[in-house]
């Protein structure tokens, strides 16, 4: 039986070559030791060409010939990692850190597969892990940066972005994320920096472009960032998020009109993005045109009805579209959904308390 | 465009505006008949232009009317443009003066002076100030000082208007509406705290008497009332005598609670009266003694919150300029004091108005920094002193004069009238809506910050907080009726402080609505004690810490007879938190409630004490029987009989409202006494 399916197996392997046939025959006369690593070895190029299930196969294979075999867990983990079966993904690396607890691959693995599963607090335990046992290996400190990162603890992102930098001064994503950290933490030059720095070791890597921008615009280099949008979207012109944005820095620039005409560049490319809509509403609300202001905060509104900033905004429109009582209640729904200043605008516009 | 011919578009341009127009045969040769019909409009209003002083408002429609035969004479243009400078309609001036200088740049010495003032009135400051500076070489006579400094004074106000026109304050102003102005003049309105009376000044054509002014050919100043309904306005309705007469009755002053008014009456060179409501009639205004009124003209006043002093304007000797601000306590001894230095200018002070919070003063002024005429400003008396006037700002004040303004206890709603070119006619009235500083708009950002991940993250909108400016007071008010037969009572409020045990103001109810308003300015405990012959008083606790924002409480009281069973809470008795000892605020209530038992001999009553369901049941009765007891103890000290008098703790076995909530946990824990005897 098992015979027999091996050679189907081989079959479906190379069903051209006229030698492979007769290497498969001639494996299956293989002593099982052996049989496990041409498995294991089948199973690694079927991965390498994207044949996840074949490969599966083949390292279950490999593994119930050899059951100790710790690199066809690690391989067959991350082959599940692949195919996204992330809790599958974990057991396998608990069983290749049990065979092998020095291995640091088994332990990024297992991390890289728990912050799949939604579980950072074990997946900065593994990465820490991997960085005792191996800690020249930046991407452990560079992932776990950017877990402590989402987490809000930019102090500590920041320690392991200098971490993965030092053990790997070519590391253009460290130095990236280095910058965002160091945006979060209100040092825009030293993140504008690191941005160019990012860039310069890979020129192509644009998202990098926008970030700059942005630090910039909060650095009140409002001409540099322009110039940064700019450069952006002369190379590309289909990202809602960097017309959205480059219109906020025009917003900010006092050029409402050049802003009106970014921000409905975005909804030409995205009719569904809704910042784009809420930041358009606000530049008419500069430029004095309330009833468009107020139709597009009610058209970011019927996006995301969560929607805090774009009540407010409709809030003020229809304060000047003398709808008190549409004002009142839009500045109550934006204090609720958590801007506080709605209900001191409320307040002093004498609303009646929220319902 | 080829060059010559622009030069001769130009030439031809300059010829046919700079042609000055006799009103002479030669150049009306083919309308005899029209020419005779202007020049005896032109002669009529020569007359009334020529009368010292000047009729402008007679002369100016007949100018009109020639004008309209005959636009191209200088002369006639120039005295268009100055009856127009002395109507209410100022900036219509400017055309008529650009004209008179084009067609003769001669035409009067004046002319840059003129032109300066139809410009500043158009709020144009820059050219206004160029043909200000223009005026001053041909300055000359025995008045160029005057005139000097006068040029100098409007030079600084076109440059103050530049200034506060960059700032505009964010309002809507809106005309009041037809219930209330009319095509004749309505001016002066002054408004109750809660804004729910208007009265103001009207010289509409149902005025008492009907008779015009032979001055001025307006119909005799009126007093008109509206009150607001959920509609709106209703229609402003005369006042009739005793408040108005044949003469001038004007307006100028409200209590907050619309319970006494202050008229002005042209007599001893103008004076204030004072007329106070009884039921639905005001009674005939009272003068106000000498205290106040002098042989000068004494034109504008408002009451403080307590009712007990009077801000008033005069223009009597020894002020600071020609009108000056005074402060005097009215049933008092003193003088009136002039406010100083920081209120009152060499210039004129008018309209005097004070904030229900009782320290917030608006007036308007010539001096500070105006931008020209009368502008409104804003005090604020702190620390001893009144704060530098801060000017009300563009649009609500114009290069024209502002004047009689009041606002709204909420601080939401401001009013003063206008001659507005949305106006019904004449002068009319507005409301003026605060909105405050800008609201800015709230934009929203995300990036992709981490480069391993492809979901963007938010940015944290900014939204920076804007200062907020809310008047610090609340509005109490209601309506006091009899307990068992529900009809209104014109009871005695009496507004205590009670960490001082002082009483700060006493008012009465509408003898026929029994409705009451008291403005209670922020930072004082306060005690409100409702009483009326041959009832229980009423108390309730208003803590108001310094800087509460305003709020407006409605609270109708009924009162009951003193009768066997009846059941009062002593809303001003305190105790220190968790203990049975009486607090020093609570000195005033209970001296009420000794003065009752002395009053009357026969009382005799149960003080009870009451929690809510906070906390051991066992304890809150101990804890509301001792407090009960230190009351009674509290009576007995002071000479009450202590066999009039028994002491109860009933926990929280007899709540008045849920203990769900803490607004119900906070009336169920209370002192209460019953009466048991009388």
């Amino acid at each position: 039986m098992q015979k027999v399916l091996l050679l189907a197996f081989g079959l479906c392997l190379s069903a051209a070559a006229a030698q492979a046939q007769v290497d498969t025959v001639r494996a299956s006369t293989l002593p099982p030791a052996q049989q496990a690593e041409k498995l294991y070895n089948s199973g690694v190029a079927k991965y390498n060409s994207k044949s996840y299930r074949a490969a599966i196969q083949d390292f279950d294979k490999a593994l119930t010939l050899r059951p100790d075999f710790a690199k066809a867990f690690y391989n067959r983990a991350t082959t599940r990692y692949e195919l996204k079966e992330y809790q599958l993904a974990v057991q396998d690396y608990d069983q290749a850190i049990k065979l092998e607890a020095t291995g640091f691959g088994n332990y990024f693995g297992r991390a890289q597969a728990q912050e799949a599963l939604g579980k950072p607090a074990e997946a900065d335990l593994d990465y820490g892990k991997t960085t005792e046992i191996k800690p020249d290996y930046a991407p452990a400190w560079y992932y776990r940066g950017a877990l402590r990162f989402e987490k809000g603890d930019f102090a500590a992102a920041k320690s392991d972005f200098d971490q993965a930098i030092k053990v790997d001064p070519n590391y253009a994503y460290a130095y990236h994320d280095r910058a965002s950290t160091q945006r979060k933490l209100g040092n825009f030059d030293a993140a504008i920096q690191d941005y160019t720095k990012a860039l310069s070791l890979q020129p192509d890597f644009l998202p990098a472009l926008l970030n700059r921008a942005a630090a910039k615009r909060r650095a009140n280099d409002l001409k540099g960032a322009l110039a940064d949008y700019n450069a952006y979207l002369s190379k590309k012109q289909d990202s809602p998020t960097a017309f959205t944005n480059r219109g906020s820095t025009r917003y900010d620039a006092g050029d409402y009109k050049g802003a009106v005409e970014d921000f409905s560049k975005a909804i030409e490319l995205d009719g569904s993005y809704a910042f784009a809509w809420n930041n358009r509403a606000a530049a008419y609300l500069k430029l004095e045109d309330y009833k468009k202001a107020a139709a597009d905060a009610a058209k970011a509104i019927a996006l995301n009805a969560q929607y805090a900033e774009a009540y407010m905004n409709r809030g003020h429109a229809r304060e000047m579209l003398r709808d008190a009582p549409g004002a009142c209640q839009d500045w109550q729904k934006a204090a609720e959904l958590g801007l506080e200043t709605g209900s001191s605008y409320a307040a002093n516009s004498g609303c009646g308390a929220a319902e | 465009m080829p060059k010559f011919l622009l030069v001769a578009l130009v030439l031809l341009a300059h010829v046919a505006v700079a042609q000055n127009v006799e009103f002479d045969k030669d150049n009306f040769k083919s309308n005899k008949d029209g020419l005779k019909e202007a020049q005896r409009e032109v002669k009529t209003g020569d007359e009334w232009y020529d009368m010292d002083p000047p009729r402008y408002e007679q002369a100016l429609p007949h100018y009109l009317e020639a004008q309209k035969f005959n636009p191209n004479n200088a002369r006639l243009n120039l005295r268009i443009g100055d009856c127009y400078l002395h109507s209410g309609y100022k900036p219509r001036a400017l055309p008529y003066l650009q004209k008179a200088y084009q067609l003769n740049s001669d035409i009067d010495p004046r002319i840059h002076y003129l032109l300066g003032q139809g410009l500043h009135l158009n709020a144009k400051w820059t050219e206004a100030i160029a043909e200000y500076k223009a005026a001053q070489p041909a300055v000359a006579g025995k008045n160029s000082a005057a005139l000097l400094a006068s040029i100098s004074k409007k030079i600084k106000e076109c440059e103050n208007g530049q200034k506060l026109e960059k700032n505009p304050s964010r309002v809507f102003i809106d005309n009041i509406g037809a219930a209330i102005n009319s095509p004749y003049a309505d001016y002066g309105a002054v408004i109750s705290a809660d804004e729910s009376v208007i009265l103001f000044t009207s010289r509409r054509d149902n005025s008492t008497g009907k008779e015009r002014d032979p001055e001025t050919g307006g119909f005799f100043e009126d007093i008109y009332q509206s009150t607001r309904t959920a509609s709106g306005w209703s229609a402003a309705r005369n006042l009739g005598k005793p408040v108005n007469n044949e003469g001038h009755d004007a307006t100028v002053g409200l209590a907050p609670d619309g319970q006494r008014m202050l008229v002005y009456v042209e007599d001893n060179g103008g004076d204030l009266q004072e007329a106070e409501l009884r039921g639905a009639a005001w009674r005939k205004p009272e003068k106000m003694g000498p205290r106040i009124n002098s042989r000068a003209h004494e034109s504008s006043a408002a009451y403080t919150p307590d009712g007990r002093s009077l801000y008033f304007v005069s223009d009597k000797p020894g002020g600071i300029g020609n009108r000056d601000i005074y402060k005097v306590e009215i049933d008092g001894r003193g003088p009136a004091i002039n406010l100083g230095s920081t209120i009152n200018t060499p210039y004129g002070e008018e309209g005097v108005f004070l904030h229900p919070d009782g320290k917030t003063m608006y007036f308007s002024s010539e001096g500070h920094n105006s931008m020209g005429g009368y502008d409104i400003f804003k005090s604020v008396f702190e620390n001893g002193k009144w704060s530098e006037p801060e000017n009300l700002g563009w649009p609500i004040n114009t290069p024209d004069d502002d004047v009689f303004f009041v606002i709204s206890a909420s601080g939401r709603h401001g009013y003063y009238s206008s001659f507005r070119d949305d106006g019904l006619g004449s002068k009319d009235i507005y409301q003026i809506t605060f909105l405050g500083a800008e609201k800015p708009p709230v934009l929203s950002q995300e990036d992709q910050l981490l480069a391993s991940r492809a979901q963007p993250v938010k940015e944290a909108s900014l939204a920076p907080p804007v200062p907020i400016a809310t008047a610090q007071v609340t509005i109490l008010k209601g309506v006091v009726t009899d307990a068992a037969s529900k009809q209104p009572l014109e009871a005695t409020i009496d507004v205590v402080d009670n960490s001082r045990n002082e009483l700060i103001a006493s008012f009465r109810a509408n003898a026929q609505s029994g409705r009451y308003l008291v403005s209670l300015p922020s930072g004082v405990n306060y005690g409100i004690v409702v009483r009326q012959e041959g009832y229980l008083f009423h108390s309730e606790n208003f803590d108001l810490p310094a800087g509460a924002a305003y709020s407006e409480v409605v609270k109708d009281i009924a009162l009951k007879k003193l009768d066997v069973g009846v059941k009062v809470v002593l809303n001003n008795i305190f105790f220190d938190f968790d203990k049975a000892t009486l607090r020093k605020e609570s000195t005033a209530e209970l001296e009420r409630l000794q003065k009752l038992m002395v009053e009357t001999p026969a009382l005799r009553l149960e003080i009870s004490g009451h929690t809510d369901n906070v906390g051991k049941a066992e304890y809150n009765k101990d804890l509301s029987q001792r407090r009960a007891k230190a009351v009674v103890d509290y009576l007995v000290a002071k000479g009450v009989d202590k066999g009039r008098l028994t002491f109860a703790g009933y926990g929280d076995t007899q709540p008045v409202a849920t203990n769900n909530t803490k607004g119900g946990r906070q009336l169920n824990r209370r002192t209460e006494f019953k009466v048991i005897g009388k």
